[in-house]
């Protein structure tokens, strides 16, 4: 069982280093899309990091559902 | 006295050509492209065929409207067109035009439509029998660009997903990125002026102008999209560069500063 604050590390982690965030462009209530600027496909190949990471496999839907990084956290963190 | 007149003839050729695409496509949606499906053929073969008839439709219409100088077409470097393919073809979008000139460019030529021509009683047809790919979704999309270019076929992308603003250019959709690099195609950037400017977005055709659209497409040196990403980065920082490096060149040929 992984804190939220865990899972937040690995969201960022993986933010930084597919698309060369810096930290202080994240924190859970960022934006993909208005504030990172992210699209349809990197959103497919940040799931997939995730997946790698973390073991749990996103669904279509729900990968169109989220907007924040803190969804993308609630996310995981419900399926533990 | 003449001024009005003038603009009186020009408005009525101007919608003569109109016409005569309206025309063009009922003959292609009800009488070629039918028949195209009588010829027993793979469905490639068969696209790539009402390809070059719609190529060939554009090339009458272009004539058409250069005899009755309704345009004007000046081509900069078209040999590089006609390099071995495939190429992904990319250009800024001024226009409504753009698409009838650069088909009427090159014989073979993928395209990618917006969803709502597949129920456009004109379009169907055409997006259909030459094998359109629609856009609704950004990674099919992506994926089913890049089978296109790796089974030989030429492929064009406006990056922008749109027609440009005046004067201007919207941000580039990072799709066009992702397909160079999956596919380590080619990219043969083009670029689209036209004075003055016109039928853009948010215009209407009867704004147009009273004299004679001079259109000028440059076609650059074919580019490497590996070549202007980072050796070693992600993918997504790749992406990012590509797209960048090549908005950037428009801004360039176009003198355009961003503001």
């Amino acid at each position: 069982m992984q804190s939220k604050e865990e899972i937040f590390g690995w969201v960022a982690e993986v933010l930084m280093h597919e698309f060369e965030f810096s930290v202080d462009e994240l924190d859970p209530a960022t934006h993909l899309i208005d504030d990172l600027d992210l699209d349809s496909i990197d959103a497919v190949d940040m799931a997939v990091r995730l997946e790698e990471k973390t073991g749990y496999r996103f669904a279509e839907e729900e990968l169109r559902s989220v907007t924040t990084i803190q969804d993308v956290v609630d996310l995981i963190d419900g399926h533990q | 006295m003449v001024e009005p007149l003038a603009r009186l003839a020009h408005i009525l050729v101007g919608a003569l050509s109109f016409v005569l695409f309206g025309i063009l496509g009922v003959l292609l949606t009800l009488l070629v492209f039918p028949l195209l499906y009588l010829i027993p053929s793979t469905r490639s073969v068969r696209e790539v065929r009402a390809q070059r008839i719609l190529h060939w439709s554009f090339r009458t219409y272009r004539a058409v409207m250069t005899v009755t100088r309704c345009i004007s077409v000046e081509v900069l470097g078209e040999e590089r067109l006609r390099a071995p393919g495939p190429h992904l073809v990319i250009a800024n979008h001024p226009t409504l035009l753009d698409i009838v000139i650069l088909g009427s460019l090159m014989p073979q030529l993928d395209c990618i439509a917006k969803r709502a021509a597949w129920s456009n009683p004109f379009l169907f047809s055409v997006v259909r029998a030459t094998g359109c790919l629609p856009n609704d979704s950004g990674p099919s999309l992506v994926e089913a660009c890049t089978a296109r270019l790796q089974q030989g076929r030429s492929l064009l992308i406006f990056p922008e997903g749109t027609r440009s603003p005046a004067d201007g250019l919207q941000p580039f959709q990072r799709g066009m990125a992702h397909v160079a690099l999956r596919a380590d195609a080619p990219i043969l950037p083009i670029c689209i002026r036209c004075t003055p400017p016109t039928l853009g977005k948010g215009r209407r055709w009867w704004q147009m102008p009273t004299q004679t659209l001079r259109y000028t497409l440059e076609v650059g040196d074919p580019v490497e999209a590996t070549l202007l990403a980072p050796p070693g980065g992600s993918r997504g920082v790749a992406v990012r560069r590509v797209s960048a490096a090549l908005r950037d060149f428009y801004l360039k040929k176009l003198h355009y500063t961003e503001r």
